[in-house]
């Protein structure tokens, strides 16, 4: 019995290893989804307000830091006329702490990166 | 006492065996578990969350060239509280963004970094002034000016991307979006 209770000890441990490295393939695909979702609120903003002012590129900035981001740079015009092209480029470090062999868990870090342009309609800047 | 012990023996043998076999078993049903159950359903939550991940970075491109085409309003008649697009430029700025956004060539053929595997095709685009509610091709209404695009995107599976093609007998999958972007004419 006690060889039956070893057996069961280790396919759980091996099963729940197995479920914890699945799951945490979904964290940097729901960091991106997150930095995308952030991204184009800016961007919206831009098109509204001609570029990206300060207090909106330190809003994105701050939302992207508690978002788990790190070495952030942010590349916008902050001024555009009427039907001028506007591209917000954002680049980001995503780290994360995931389980790389049974009992191992190491940081991994992945640069991720958004670019959208779209066109400035404000009138009078 | 001699029978006894070896009746003692075969017992604990068969015990023994019995232990092993389960064991066994139980390590053959894990693997079985594994390679039947536990890697396909992954995989295919996985492949989903991707391809929705996909559309949604589609969707937001389309959107964002929809709302471009603002630039294309007759301001003219916007001070006459009529709305009215120049057709040509609406449709430039239109092509001119979603090159852009989802990084294709002028032809439509995408780059190396874009989402799309193959010639990108535009569907439908309408331009909604007037005579609302109106119902566009893909049957939402609009009560709105409006933009409504269809753009077809071909994509190809991330996972198991050769077993998945060659069960549909496809080069790619078409990914069809659609999407109605309100214009905001009084900003």
């Amino acid at each position: 019995m006690p060889a039956r209770a070893v057996v069961t000890g280790v396919i759980l441990v091996i099963m729940i290893s197995l479920l914890v490295y699945f799951i945490e393939f979904f964290l940097p695909l729901s960091a991106k989804a997150d930095l995308d979702i952030a991204c184009r609120d800016s961007l919206l903003r831009m098109e509204n307000g001609g570029g990206l002012d300060n207090d909106d590129r330190s809003e994105l900035q701050e939302e992207l830091e508690a978002a788990g981001f790190t070495n952030i740079v942010i590349n916008a015009a902050a001024n555009a006329r009427q039907g001028e092209l506007l591209t917000l480029h954002v680049e980001g470090d995503y780290s994360w702490n995931r389980l790389t062999d049974l009992f191992v868990r190491e940081d991994q870090v992945i640069r991720m990166m958004y670019e959208k342009t779209t066109m400035s309609r404000k009138v009078v800047n | 006492m001699n029978n006894r012990l070896v009746c003692f023996k075969a017992g604990a043998g068969s015990a023994l065996r019995s232990a092993v076999g389960s064991a066994v078993v139980e390590v053959v049903i894990m693997a079985a578990m594994l390679a039947f159950v536990v890697f396909p359903v992954f995989s295919t939550v996985m492949e989903r969350y991707i391809l929705l991940d996909k559309a949604r970075l589609i969707r937001d491109s389309v959107d964002m060239t929809n709302i471009s085409v603002y630039n294309a309003l007759n301001t003219e008649r916007l001070g006459k509280v009529s709305v009215d697009f120049f057709d040509e430029k609406a449709g430039d700025i239109f092509r001119e963004l979603l090159c852009r956004n989802l990084k294709l060539d002028s032809g439509l053929i995408p780059r190396s970094d874009s989402v799309a595997e193959a010639q990108v095709e535009i569907l439908s685009l309408t331009f909604y002034k007037e005579g609302f509610p109106v119902v566009c091709p893909d049957g939402s209404t609009i009560k709105r000016p409006a933009v409504h695009s269809c753009v077809n995107i071909p994509i190809r599976p991330s996972l198991y991307r050769g077993v998945i093609l060659n069960l549909l007998g496809r080069d790619h999958i078409d990914v069809i979006v659609h999407v109605d972007s309100e214009i905001p004419v009084n900003n």
